[in-house]
């Protein structure tokens, strides 16, 4: 081994002694965390691994997710090149040349994905220093720190190319060729005939290897080995559902995340495997109007909290922290200003789960502290007491059928589906005109439905989302006992709220129902042509369709409500920029429908701004606290001539079907 | 330091209210329960002042067996234990009575500070605090919004009309609280779980050795009603000549208001 190799050597190991500390020390800090990392279901796992992972399946829902792609798949080909690099390094001329073919075919790869990759550099330099789009927003050091990858990588291509130039290898290559050309090299090629040059490449290639090896697991690049672990380990979960908490466990010394250590070892690794890519960012509402939330602030800071405290606790478990997970890490108005509305979490192309994480921490300041916004405590007293966020008497839960002659299950149990109409549904004023037409509906039809009246109580979704598990609990125990002493098997409503959490969360406390949204069903009730819309009576204007979160994105109805709406008019609704599951949340989830907004512009605001946007004079929704939301956005911006109306409104009111209720939330 | 905080279970104010047959008294059956706002201020002053000095919190109440899941709030509030005074003859009770009642249950656990809402927001009687401070021969101060102790006297802020009064106590003494004094917390999971484990005491009107004398109402009945209800909502329609016309002929004809 001539000097040369040794000193290569040397580096070699020492590169990769740092690289294999510090991944120790991550995995150590990672492994802080509760429970374990979750080895079942393999081949489910394996297919995750190889569709979002490998395949860059949730990376490439985003354009600029095809560079990242590019430098991903780039970096396993080019790989083949690194390790005869390094190895002919310290050997000699060492080549995978015994691979015959297939070594040809590598070399090809090769030169294709260093031209690739060198244009995915392009675009991503382009789009850090010159578009700068909301997502990469963040501090200076994180672009710095992009930048720096950026430049490395972009040198070991250069590098790369250098020696193809010099000492081509078989394979079709043209890139290496054409630059070849360009630079006017011609006559003998080979290391031995340019031993200065190629030496010299040979080692800028090594070092930035090597330089990266121990570079990644210090930067954001750390997600080159996180990433992919990550999506192997995602946690098995059911949309929309909050795992309940064991209130029964007396052992607890607490509730919700009140440590770092409180979260479970997958939800550390999620820390650790952020990239700073900013889908989260770009599409939370929170962050989106101004408000100090960001989610990929939020994953970012309590990384580097773990990795901060990650030390410590390691050798002295439990030890008391200078700096609170709570105040000093994630602040007030950034925890209160979540809404649930689960875009950060569809958003992630590796499936961190940043709004799970804060949901967990609000459950330890309400439980642990009693310490939330004084609005959100008035609402919680107020369910406790009346079961409504309003503390409008219990007794007159089932006030708003008034008139119409509706059986409660008390009265008769023997029906197909129990129409459970939630708060808003039974006490807003506005939001019983929704409730009565899709009584007149469901009876026009001739469904076969009864509801709760009086026995009706709250689901608890807006007290579980603020954190008060006990709460909600105890409100989904209540109606789960209601439910089955009446052997309810299907439920119909008119929240999404509802709607999410008795299908997704009532089966926690064994109630398992066939949950419909009322747009499913009276569209249905369409197709069956047992609903049948008189088009003639409609009020034009062009409508367009608000999605409700807990609808959408958290349970997938997004046609059902959009079909209402075009079978009443004939065409199909005239979409905002944020549909579907990218839909903008109103502002109301996560209990923020009880709580002030105070920072910067109101979320309803933006939201209304876009759907006026699409010039319609109608804004179909199909849940109450978007109604709300929407409507008071729209009125906001003084647009009286546009009417949000639910979707179940716009059939009743072709269909000639009268509530006797007023339509406007004007007094 | 033994601080008593009287408090009462009340229906929330929020309910749909009834009156039975008998015109004397309110349907409860359906009425859901809560503790009188006043008094969770009460509790609130009551804990802030253990937290700050160290002291031992005893809520009292009078009334049926159920009125002791609103103890319950209270102790999850952070009170140490409950004094209930339950059983024949503390159902029918006037102000009066309640306060002999209370007033004997003060004194038997030797509090030297008491604390109580400034009213019960079912009755609006306030008076059983300022009875008791009475019965007692304690100092008292009422509708109080800022409480300090310093040493053997208290010392509190009562808001009048346009400005406000700053007294000074002589402890033993009674205190009514006013809203905006302090914010009652929010019972965290722990402390209502403990909460479910401290005691609350029981006892008859027998065990505090009141006469059927002493707590006889003074005041009798007559008849209980609903305040008038129901606003009338009449829409006029037409045009603005004729709808002016039809409002002066209603409040002629049928308000008798011209």
């Amino acid at each position: 081994m001539t000097l040369d190799g040794f000193v290569l050597l040397t580096l070699i190991i020492v590169a990769h002694l740092i690289f294999a500390i510090r991944l120790i020390n991550v995995y150590q800090w990672v492994n802080l965390g509760q429970g374990s990392l979750a080895w079942d279901r393999i081949p489910e796992r394996m297919n995750d691994l190889f569709v979002k992972g490998f395949g860059q399946k949730l990376v490439l829902r985003k354009k600029s997710g095809i560079g990242h792609a590019l430098i991903f798949w780039g970096f396993f080909v080019l790989t083949f090149g690194t390790i005869e690099g390094l190895v002919s390094g310290v050997l000699f001329d060492f080549s995978f040349a015994f691979l015959g073919p297939i070594w040809w075919f590598m070399n090809t790869c090769q030169d294709f994905f260093g031209a690739l990759v060198m244009i995915a550099l392009g675009a991503a330099l382009y789009r850090r220093l010159i578009i700068r789009p909301k997502r990469l927003e963040g501090p200076f050091s994180h672009t710095l720190d992009a930048l720096f990858i950026i430049g490395l990588i972009a040198l070991l291509i250069v590098a790369f190319y250098a020696m193809q130039i010099i000492a081509p290898k078989p394979g079709f290559t043209p890139v290496a060729d054409g630059l070849r050309a360009m630079l006017g090299i011609t006559g003998p090629l080979g290391k031995e005939a340019y031993p200065v040059a190629f030496h010299s490449f040979h080692w800028l290639h090594n070092l930035i290897v090597l330089g990266f090896l121990v570079y990644i697991p210090f930067s954001k690049h750390l997600h080159i080995i996180t990433a992919l672990p990550n999506l192997f380990f995602r946690q098995e979960r059911v949309r929309g559902r909050i795992p309940n908490l064991d209130m029964e466990n007396e052992s607890a010394e607490s509730f919700g995340i009140v440590k770092i250590t409180d979260f479970t070892k997958k939800e550390l690794l999620d820390l650790a495997s952020c990239t700073e890519c900013g889908r989260c960012q770009e599409a939370c509402p929170a962050y989106n109007t101004g408000k100090p939330l960001s989610p990929k602030k939020v994953v970012l800071d309590l990384k580097d909290y773990l990795f901060e405290v990650g030390p410590k606790l390691l050798h002295h478990p439990g030890a008391e922290l200078e700096k609170q997970l709570y105040g000093d890490v994630i602040a007030h108005d950034v925890l209160w200003a979540c809404t649930s509305c689960f875009a950060c979490e569809e958003a992630c192309p590796v499936e961190i789960q940043p709004m799970s994480k804060l949901l967990g921490i609000r459950q330890a300041r309400v439980l642990m502290e009693g310490d939330f916004p004084e609005e959100a405590q008035n609402a919680l007293r107020n369910i406790e007491t009346q079961s409504n966020p309003w503390n409008l008497p219990q007794e007159e839960r089932g006030k708003w059928a008034e008139g119409l002659d509706i059986q409660t299950l008390a009265e008769n149990a023997e029906v197909e589906y129990l129409f459970f109409t939630g708060c808003a549904g039974a006490y807003d004023q506005r939001y019983i005109n929704v409730t009565r037409s899709l009584a007149l509906l469901f009876r026009h039809a001739g469904v076969s439905f009864g509801i709760l009246g009086n026995e009706e109580c709250c689901t608890g979704d807006s007290a579980k989302r603020v954190g008060n598990e006990y709460l909600a609990q105890t409100l989904a125990q209540q109606n789960v006992d209601t439910f089955n002493g009446y052997g309810v098997k299907k439920v119909v409503t008119a929240c999404p709220h509802c709607f999410n959490a008795i299908k997704n969360e009532f089966p926690q406390l064994g109630g398992h129902y066939e949950v419909i949204h009322h747009s499913e069903l009276i569209n249905d009730l369409i197709k069956e042509g047992k609903l049948k819309p008189d088009a003639k009576a409609l009020a034009d204007g062009g409508y367009t369709y608000h999605d409700s979160c807990y609808l959408a994105r958290y349970n997938g109805v997004m046609d059902a409500p959009r079909d209402v709406v075009a079978r009443v008019t004939g065409k199909p609704v005239t979409e905002m920029e944020r549909t579907r599951s990218n839909g903008f949340c109103c502002g109301a989830g996560g209990g923020r429908m009880w709580m002030e907004e105070k920072i910067g512009k109101a979320i309803n605001q933006e939201r209304a701004q876009e759907a006026l946007r699409t010039g319609a004079k109608t804004i179909a929704t199909a849940c109450p606290f978007c109604m709300t939301m929407i409507t008071d956005g729209v009125k906001h911006e003084g647009r009286e001539d546009v009417q949000v109306k639910d979707v179940a409104e716009i059939l009743a009111e072709v269909m000639h079907l009268e509530t006797g209720q007023r339509k406007t939330t004007d007094a | 330091m033994k601080i008593a905080v009287l408090i009462k279970r009340v229906p929330d104010t929020a309910s749909v209210f009834a009156i039975n047959p008998d015109q004397k008294s309110v349907a409860t059956d359906k009425l859901k329960f809560v503790m009188s706002p006043y008094d969770e201020h009460a509790v609130e002053e009551a804990i802030k002042l253990k937290e700050a000095n160290g002291a031992d919190v005893v809520v009292v109440s009078l009334g049926p067996d159920s009125a002791k899941e609103v103890m319950r709030t209270a102790l999850a509030m952070g009170a140490d234990e409950g004094l209930l005074v339950t059983g024949a003859g503390t159902d029918s009770l006037t102000s009066k009575g309640v306060a002999e009642a209370l007033a004997a249950a003060v004194k038997s656990i030797g509090a030297e500070l008491v604390f109580a809402g400034k009213q019960a927001v079912d009755d609006d009687a306030s008076q059983v605090a300022e009875r008791v401070a009475e019965l007692l021969e304690m100092a008292h101060a009422s509708v109080v919004t800022k409480f300090e102790l310093n040493g053997g006297t208290a010392v509190v802020n009562r808001e009048i009309e346009g400005g406000s009064y700053t007294l000074e106590l002589p402890l033993p003494a009674v205190i009514t609280i006013e809203k905006g004094i302090n914010t009652p917390r929010y019972p965290t999971l722990p402390n209502i779980m403990k909460a479910k484990k401290k005691p609350i005491a029981e006892k008859s009107l027998a065990d505090l050795g009141l006469s059927a004398e002493a707590l006889a109402p003074g005041v009798v009945l007559e008849s209980l009603s609903l305040p008038r209800q129901n606003r009338r909502n009449h829409i006029i329609d037409g045009d603005t000549p004729a709808r002016v016309n039809e409002l002066i002929r209603l409040l002629k004809e049928e308000e008798k208001a011209l």
